[in-house]
């Protein structure tokens, strides 16, 4: 059966904008939509502080919808990018301050601040 | 559209929408008070929807939808619509991107529009694998080897390693260098072969290989979503692999009425006949009595059915294992 031509221009779009994503993928640190599962391995801890309070797993879990303590099997930017923007918008009354700690494919530690000094 | 690509389109549908629902969706779909959306959207303009109305449609969409899909009653606006609202729901919240549940949603939606031509289904294979393999190609650490010794020796302790390394104890890192360029190698040879190649036998067997090694190697721990995801859409893609529906001809016996009425997925033809004899239709052949029940049970889509909900068995048999012990 011929599909109308509409729906393959549809699907000429929907493939083209899968390609931009790739090649938009070289420029940012960040890796969304660019079909990069297991790009890089990452072990990672998250520690939040509120007023001096230490949070707890479940409390940072709530927080970001992600693990505190873990492995991110796609690149660490993307879980960077979801904690700055938590922290940005509906965490920014809390004035937590921030610190993941990783490994990304068994270099040294890494440390990321929240917020940025 | 002739039978047999319904019944494809049927297959690959059902078998993402239930890795949709149990798998890529299920902490939105299931914890209803602490999972709602929009949360942490890749587009601000989410965050202006209120959450409780939000979650609610796009639960309602998705489990309208999968219902559609699961009873065949306008499947293909189903699977459309699935594929739709998972992405929406992707990208109403960073938390919840995944390449599989994206790879899913994409999928539902080239195969509502399914037909005899399975050149979408290759370019957007061929784009999956390009990019995954492009991506590795410009990355140091795929090249120095430091990926897979990490990935081997201190993320899944991978038996064997330890031991293939001290033999080829050349270089340092030279095992996991191998496995890198052997990896980016495969990915961009399968990626250009669904793109370009003229026969689809050769990636999806090259792409069944390297899927399978990867789950025996890390003995299931790595991959196993993704090689259900990836048969779904070698199914779709593939020329080879066709589904001949069964047509169950019955007549006045209790049986087979209620075998008829315990068929909510619609998956046998049913055809009422007037003498008593029940008899299963398959390639042309009739059968009856032991051997109606076994080709009931064995037929290809079965078999086609069979395989995802034994892969998503295994999933969920190891979460249990390593929950238990």
């Amino acid at each position: 059966m011929k599909k109308p031509k509409i729906i393959n221009l549809i699907f000429v779009l929907f493939l083209a904008l899968q390609v931009i994503g790739i090649i938009n993928a070289r420029f940012t640190e960040t890796k969304f939509f660019c079909w990069v599962p297991y790009d890089q391995i990452s072990s990672y801890s998250i520690r939040v502080k509120i007023n001096n309070q230490l949070l707890t797993n479940s409390e940072i879990k709530k927080r970001f919808r992600k693990e505190a303590v873990g492995r991110e099997n796609r690149n660490i930017h993307n879980l960077i990018a979801i904690i700055e923007q938590y922290e940005q918008s509906y965490g920014a009354e809390d004035s937590a301050s921030v610190e993941l700690v990783y490994i990304t494919n068994g270099q040294t530690d890494q440390h990321w601040y929240w917020p940025k000094n | 559209m002739n039978l047999a690509v319904t019944r494809k389109h049927l297959i690959v549908s059902r078998a993402l929408a239930l890795y949709i629902l149990v798998v890529g969706l299920k902490p939105f779909l299931f914890h209803i008070q602490t999972d709602s959306l929009p949360f942490l959207p890749f587009f601000p303009l989410f965050d202006i929807l209120p959450s409780g109305l939000f979650s609610t449609a796009l639960r309602l969409l998705i489990f309208a939808a999968a219902v559609s899909v699961f009873l065949n009653f306008h499947a293909r606006l189903g699977s459309l619509v699935m594929g739709i609202a998972t992405i929406v729901a992707i990208f109403s919240s960073m938390p919840l991107y995944s390449t599989s549940l994206t790879f899913a949603s994409c999928l539902l939606i080239i195969a509502s529009q399914y037909t005899d031509n399975n050149q979408v289904v290759r370019w957007q294979l061929g784009i999956v694998y390009l990019g995954a393999g492009l991506n590795k190609l410009l990355d140091p650490d795929w090249w120095n080897g430091s990926y897979f010794e990490y990935f081997a020796l201190h993320i899944f302790n991978l038996p064997g390693y330890s031991y293939i390394e001290n033999l080829l104890s050349i270089h340092p890192f030279f095992l996991g260098k191998c496995l890198g360029v052997t990896t980016i190698g495969l990915e961009l040879l399968i990626g250009s072969l669904f793109i370009a190649g003229k026969k689809i036998f050769y990636p999806i067997s090259l792409g069944l290989l390297f899927h399978s090694a990867m789950l025996i190697w890390t003995s299931g721990q790595l991959s196993m979503i993704y090689f259900y995801l990836m048969c779904a859409a070698y199914f779709l893609a593939s020329d080879h692999i066709q589904t001949q529906s069964l047509t169950f001809s019955y007549g006045n016996s209790t049986f087979s009425k209620t075998l008829n009425r315990l068929d909510f997925f619609r998956s046998i033809n049913w055809q009422k006949v007037q003498d008593d004899k029940t008899t299963v239709i398959f390639n042309e052949n009739r059968y009856q009595s032991i051997a109606k029940v076994v080709i009931t049970i064995v037929n290809h889509e079965t078999l086609v059915y069979s395989f995802f909900l034994l892969i998503l068995f295994v999933l969920f048999y190891s979460k249990i294992y390593h929950f238990l012990f």
